[in-house]
């Protein structure tokens, strides 16, 4: 027994796992990065193997029949094109989301810790307390400020033309609007964890040195703080990632999302959730899928990395 | 909706504007609003049927608390079990392979998306006869009487839903906890006494993962009050979640408004009752708060 109890001290098997779901995760996340990749190879913009191409003759066909490889929806769409095609608007959209957000979070907690004493007291509490609202709540709240036409008619004509936004359609406005609501929801614990980080890093002793010899503010955030606090904040945009194509899955299922004809997993999912109860299982599935590998892929990859992390900081 | 407005007679518009204090700069609105609130704690009125927000939020209140308070008990114990029973399968057999089923449903039911999970649980009850008599959605009809049982029978598969993937979570969150405590000393000392491991599981490892636990449990709110927006939404429970979507779309911001301001205190009525509860988990933090010792100073002394 005594053997047993120090071959699970050794931490010889918790490598071995930790490699294991390393090796998943890098796995996976090539895996979706190879979607979008493959949307325009494998399925053209031609019909009938567009995600937008509606064909009743062929609706709820099932899975591996003919030309449709995971079957059709309830309209007759196919269910692989609109995966891939989606691919590209949710992976999109949950890196520039994520891209937004962490820049702006770290922009802030940066400025926050070196401008110190009351600025910092009270920069940080406004994200405190917008930490305490939960996420989904202030997505709603934002996205009732600026869903739909109404916000549309607020915008400056060049901007409107930019998104392509006519009398009889959205264009990307949606796409953007979804964006900056996750972002504006998702940045406080960026914001957060580059204050702490950063607020650790100033009290070292090469940033002293790097002031005795003259660096200004600027200088020292970017050259300085930013790159040392990096890590952790790469793997918060991560993280980030998943929790926007979470997010916006979410929010199309509720109909604040993006308009239905743009392929997401988000708006497929909204619309295949129907089609589960004509017994159509397989258009749900596949984006339901696709977005729980992606939260699995991030969630993995996170805990790899911070562990790698943490061997690196130890290793200081 | 935008279109709307171009339909209607402009002084009608600016008329109504300004009874709502619409037409007025924001941060005077922000300011008459916030008198209303500390003078006279009135929180406006809903733009959809001019009743006080208040009572329109009143009336939702106790079927979300329901909700999401059967969720959270759900959730915990079933999760804390959960990550219990990994632990100990770990523990006792040595072996990954045996522990992998738990380790990958958890996985798997916390990176499904809620409400997906929500719409399989409607989907499996529709097709397995036996629980039919489940009702699907919504609450109590008026004729219904509101006994406990009544109650149970519609908040279950709702509340299961929202538990469902919390407990993944939880689970998880227990494991890894307690895969750290395994390798402590006193575990050994405990073996060596004679103990079983489920036994050295349940009363010792279990015990000094309870403060993180009690942690959690406070920072599970927002998420499963996240999660009863789109939950409620999916089994049209009357609560607080589909009034802020109803809200939503209808651009009625006091309604809102405070809405975000219930959810906040909420979160952070919890997080105190978290930092109480950890007295209690540990009274080495009872203690050092009691001798007025700041957070630095018990961080080390623990």
């Amino acid at each position: 027994m005594g053997t047993k109890i120090e071959t699970l001290r050794t931490s010889s098997s918790a490598d071995a796992g930790a490699k294991i779901r390393m090796t998943l995760s890098i796995g996976l996340v090539v895996f979706l990065a190879i979607l979008p990749i493959l949307a325009p190879i494998l399925h053209p913009v031609t019909p009938p193997l567009t995600p937008s191409h509606v064909d009743l003759t062929v609706a709820n066909v099932p899975p591996f029949t003919g030309d449709h490889f995971l079957g059709t929806d309830s309209l007759g769409r196919d269910v692989l094109s609109m995966a891939l095609w989606g691919a590209r608007t949710s992976l999109a959209l949950g890196l520039v989301a994520a891209f937004l957000a962490v820049s702006f979070g770290t922009l802030w907690g940066a400025v926050s810790s070196l401008i110190g004493g009351f600025v910092d007291t009270v920069m940080m509490r406004i994200v405190d307390g917008l930490l305490a609202i939960p996420p989904l709540i202030l997505l709603l709240a934002l996205s009732a400020l600026v869903n739909g036409p109404a916000f549309a008619d607020t915008l400056p004509k060049t901007v409107l033309s930019l998104l392509n936004v006519t009398s009889y359609s959205l264009g990307f406005l949606p796409f953007v609007t979804v964006i900056s609501v996750i972002a504006a929801t998702s940045w406080l614990e960026a914001a957060r964890i580059a204050h702490s980080k950063i607020s650790a890093i100033q009290l070292e002793e090469y940033i002293e040195a790097a002031r005795a010899l003259g660096a200004g503010t600027a200088h020292t955030l970017f050259k300085h703080l930013v790159p040392n606090a990096s890590r952790i904040i790469m793997i918060q945009a991560t993280l980030l990632i998943s929790d926007a194509i979470v997010m916006e899955a979410g929010l199309s299922f509720l109909g604040l999302g993006l308009s239905p004809d743009t392929p997401s997993w988000g708006t497929m999912l909204r619309q295949a959730s129907s089609d589960l109860f004509l017994g159509n299982w397989w258009a749900p599935l596949v984006p339901a899928s696709l977005i729980s590998l992606t939260v699995l892929a991030v969630e993995l990859l996170g805990e790899s990395l911070l562990r790698v992390i943490g061997h690196d900081d130890k290793l200081r | 909706m935008g279109g709307n407005t171009r339909d209607i007679d402009p002084r009608e518009l600016a008329a109504i504007r300004s009874e709502f204090g619409l037409d007025q700069p924001i941060p005077k609105q922000y300011a008459s609003w916030l008198k209303g609130f500390i003078g006279q704690g009135e929180l406006g009125r809903s733009y959809q049927d001019n009743r006080k927000v208040m009572v329109v939020i009143g009336e939702r209140i106790p079927a979300t608390i329901t909700l999401v308070g059967i969720a959270l008990i759900l959730s915990f114990a079933n999760g804390i079990f959960w990550g219990l029973v990994m632990i100990t399968v770990r523990f006792k057999f040595r072996s990954r392979l045996l522990e992998a089923p738990f380790v990958g449903t958890a996985l798997l039911l916390h990176s499904v998306p809620a409400f997906f999970l929500g719409l399989l649980v409607i989907y499996g009850v529709t097709i397995i006869p036996a629980f039919h008599s489940i009702p699907l959605f919504g609450a109590l009809r008026a004729d219904e009487a509101a006994t406990p049982a009544n109650l149970l029978k519609f908040a279950i598969l709702p509340a299961l839903t929202l538990a469902l993937s919390r407990s993944a979570k939880v689970a998880l969150f227990v494991r890894s906890l307690a895969l750290d405590e395994i390798t402590r000393g006193y575990v050994t000392t405990a073996l060596a006494k004679g103990l079983s491991y489920s036994q050295v599981v349940v009363r010792h490892v279990a015990r000094n993962c309870l403060v993180p636990i009690v942690n959690l449990l406070a920072l599970s709110l927002p998420s499963l009050i996240g999660g009863s927006v789109l939950i409620e939404t999916i089994f049209a429970w009357p609560g607080t979640g589909r009034l802020a979507v109803e809200a939503t779309f209808g651009r009625n911001f006091p309604v809102m408004t405070t809405l975000v301001m219930i959810y906040g205190t909420m979160v952070v009525l919890s997080n105190l009752v978290a930092d109480l509860l950890q007295g209690l988990a540990d009274p080495r933090i009872a203690e050092s708060i009691a001798n007025n010792q700041t957070t630095m100073t018990r961080a080390r002394s623990i």
